[in-house]
């Protein structure tokens, strides 16, 4: 299912999906439609646009939200946008939501990128722009707990938060699984978090701890 | 010489000459005076200090009181003094002359009461009094050129009745015997009418009264004593020595009380100079000019009516119409109005039109204090008016900027992604059959295009941060903090989301802020902090760097103060060198 108001774009991504395999169920050019869609054929996954008419604001994430709530995480969802913000991202991954994805909509050039987080987020995981994560490890880049992470954790650190699998690590950082376990459990030691084998309360907990640094209260 | 000063010079010498004359005319009649004609020489000074000290009277009036007429009776009653001297001159014809004419000056100095303070005859009834004891003095300069037979070896040293060979002396001696009483009477009633004056007065006006009531009642007492000691001596002038030091010095005694009787008013004038030094600094309530008018003018009863424009009316303090023309005996109404338009009406004791100087003065003031007002209001208006306009300007330019950003996102950066996906998919296409540097070609522009949209990206954000019309001001900080070089502490306490320009302004301050902490402070670190302050937000940019800030022409820091100022908040900077900046900025929120 694709959600995008620009017809170009949605036919583009569309067709880059088909030829990765994916079946695109259903395109709508607007919220209502989109829930409608939804409704009707039951998709694996929904990709939407943060932006879409009527006020071209946030009426994809709120779609995302009411998709959720209507589906439960029968519906992965991922969400494109054109902001690097991490609330946008943080909004989505909150109350323990599974199945949820933020990506910068420029990944849909490099088609791999954009088949990975969907085929994450239709089996339940999470997939977090690696542009975003960035921006969250940059703020707590003050902390003593972040700097005392070697640069190869550091590197792991990243690929967790974006959801990614030790086996999925292991084969972006050319290392084995073990090589990563291991890493995760020196990372979670020296961050103070208790590690879990479940991937995506693994992500949770490693995006909570970042984004505890935001002493926003509100 | 300009006709001014002529004029001026004028003014100043036409009393002058006069009082010249009248104290020439006194000096001829002592020289014309004859020890024989039972006047002896000890009376010439006593004489001449009585004329001459309403011929200054009159000088000093005139100076005091430029506007006030009672100058020229004074000078007049200095004047018709020496008539009666000329009684005793050796002249036939002289002599004739002031024992007919003697008495003169009593008939100007009822006139003088009469007149008091303005110098002018306000009521037909006062006309009619004057008149009346005119014409009694007419019968009597009459009656002493054409009925008067002197006796033999008394009296005057007159000459003979030269008009009419008239030889019954009755008719003489009957106007004779009437016209003291008659006078006396007319005097009395003069008299009277100031009385009734000062009982009509309030303060201001009994003060100026006093003095010449008091010395009018004297004057009054010696003419009827006067005249009974001379009808009992059968005598035309008083001959007794200490009967005529009397009379001088009362009339010496009445000319000074005039002279202070008007310098009360002056200083009830010189109140009003008060009162417009003590007149309300600001937002004048009708309520405390009032107060500050009767303290002024000693009336407790003054009211201001102000003029309303809705209504059409003077509205009185108690929401009454103030109806013109209507009001209780005594009292005077006078409408103030500036530029042709009506300002208010004072109801006050009519004493105070007495003096026409002293009404204008406080008219003056009543409408300075109006047209202070005025302007103040104009002014506060005007500037409400220039901020408004100042914070539409920015919001404006606002709504421009987050206009331009849409267009550059869902426009020109939609576009580049559409490209770059049509180019890929190409790419994808023609997968297997094309040569690689094609293939390498097309890889390199989808690469190129992708770079396009990050910066059309950061271009977009830097024009307005979408993420503030979205989210609201603390994820827009968030965001900011996020991106500085620097690290950022953040501390946001819950607010209410203010004003699109509010938050917009609250943006550009700590985005303005963090860059130039970033390009100028040498800093390790800063802090942001949010609070919500004094119907406000209270937005505080803190480093720890090397201090020395200050707002340049064309800076990023005036920029902001402007920025700030315009939603009409207050920008405060703390930039010792050595010890870091600090800036603290309050926004109101509605």
């Amino acid at each position: 299912m694709l959600a995008e108001d620009n017809a170009l774009l949605r036919a583009g991504v569309a067709e880059l999906l088909r030829r990765e395999q994916v079946q695109v169920v259903g395109e709508a050019a607007d919220a209502t439609t989109l829930l409608d869609l939804v409704r009707a054929t039951k998709p694996d996954a929904v990709v939407v646009d943060v932006r879409m008419p009527p006020s071209h604001t946030t009426e994809g994430l709120q779609a995302a939200h009411a998709i959720r709530a209507e589906h439960g995480q029968n519906v992965g969802i991922l969400v494109l946008s054109h902001h690097v913000e991490a609330r946008y991202a943080l909004e989505l991954l909150a109350d323990g939501a599974r199945g949820v994805g933020y990506l910068l909509k420029d990944r849909v050039l490099g088609p791999a990128e954009l088949v990975d987080a969907l085929k994450r987020v239709a089996a339940g995981g999470s997939a977090i722009d690696p542009l975003v994560i960035e921006h969250l490890l940059k703020r707590r880049r003050d902390d003593s707990r972040l700097a005392a992470l070697s640069p190869r954790e550091r590197e792991v650190l990243a690929l967790l938060a974006e959801g990614r699998s030790n086996k999925a690590v292991a084969a972006t950082l050319f290392v084995t699984e073990k090589t990563v376990e291991a890493a995760t459990g020196r990372i979670f030691n020296k961050l103070g978090l208790v590690d879990t084998p479940d991937d995506h309360r693994r992500v949770q907990a490693v995006i909570t701890w970042l984004r505890s640094s935001s002493s926003t209260e509100g | 010489m300009t006709a001014g000063s002529t004029a001026r010079l004028r003014r100043g010498t036409g009393p002058l000459l006069l009082a010249g004359g009248g104290v020439a005319f006194g000096l001829l009649a002592q020289a014309l005076a004859q020890p024989q004609s039972g006047r002896p020489d000890s009376w010439t000074l006593p004489d001449l200090a009585a004329g001459w000290s309403f011929l200054l009277a009159g000088l000093l009036v005139r100076r005091l009181r430029p506007g006030n007429r009672c100058w020229l009776l004074l000078m007049a009653v200095g004047v018709t003094w020496f008539f009666g001297t000329f009684a005793a001159a050796a002249g036939q014809n002289a002599s004739l002359a002031g024992f007919a004419l003697a008495g003169a000056s009593n008939v100007v100095l009822a006139w003088l009461l009469l007149a008091y303070p303005t110098g002018r005859l306000a009521t037909g009834r006062e006309r009619a009094l004057l008149g009346a004891i005119a014409l009694l003095y007419a019968v009597r300069v009459a009656a002493r050129l054409f009925l008067y037979v002197p006796p033999d070896g008394t009296g005057c040293g007159c000459a003979p009745n030269r008009f009419l060979p008239i030889t019954d002396s009755r008719w003489y001696d009957a106007v004779n015997a009437a016209y003291p009483w008659a006078f006396t009477a007319g005097f009395g009633l003069a008299l009277a009418a100031a009385v009734a004056r000062w009982r009509r007065s309030s303060r201001p006006g009994r003060r100026m009264l006093i003095p010449v009531v008091a010395t009018g009642a004297v004057v009054a007492v010696e003419l009827a004593y006067s005249y009974v000691v001379r009808v009992q001596s059968g005598l035309a002038v008083p001959t007794a020595n200490d009967l005529f030091f009397l009379v001088a010095g009362v009339r010496a005694l009445a000319a000074g009380a005039f002279v202070i009787g008007l310098r009360r008013l002056r200083s009830s004038r010189s109140a009003v100079v008060d009162l417009v030094g003590g007149l309300p600094e600001h937002g004048a309530a009708p309520d405390r000019l009032t107060a500050a008018l009767r303290r002024a003018l000693g009336d407790p009863s003054l009211e201001l009516a102000a003029w309303s424009p809705e209504e059409s009316a003077y509205v009185r303090a108690d929401g009454r119409h103030l109806q013109p023309g209507v009001g209780p005996l005594g009292r005077a109404t006078t409408v103030i109005t500036g530029d042709d338009r009506p300002i208010a009406a004072l109801i006050h004791d009519e004493a105070l039109l007495e003096d026409p100087g002293l009404v204008s003065a406080i008219v003056a003031a009543v409408r300075l204090t109006a047209d202070n007002e005025r302007l103040r209001d104009e002014l506060e208006h005007q500037l409400a008016e220039v901020a408004a306009s100042r914070a539409r300007i920015v919001a404006s330019g606002d709504a421009e900027r987050r206009r331009i950003e849409r267009d550059l996102h869902d426009g020109a950066q939609q576009r580049l992604v559409t490209i770059a996906l049509a180019l890929r998919l190409t790419e994808a296409r023609m997968s297997g059959g094309a040569d690689p540097a094609t293939r390498q070609a097309l890889s390199q522009a989808v690469k190129d295009l992708g770079e396009a949209v990050d910066e059309l990206r950061d271009l977009a954000r830097g024009i307005h941060p979408a993420v503030l019309s979205e989210s609201g001001l603390a994820v827009a900080l968030e965001s900011l903090a996020d991106r500085s070089t620097l690290p950022v502490h953040l501390s946001v306490r819950p607010f209410r989301e203010p004003s699109v320009a509010v938050a917009t302004a609250a943006y550009y301050v700590v985005a303005e802020c963090l860059t130039n902490v970033v390009k100028h402070a040498r800093a390790t670190s800063a802090t942001v902090n949010v609070t919500e302050a004094d119907h406000g937000l209270m937005v505080e940019v803190m480093d720890d760097g090397a201090g020395g800030a200050a707002p340049a022409p064309r800076s990023g820091l005036t920029g902001l103060v402007d920025r700030v100022t315009a939603v009409g908040g207050t920008l405060s900077l703390d930039s010792e060198t050595g010890r870091g900046t600090h800036i603290r900025v309050w926004l109101p929120c509605a």
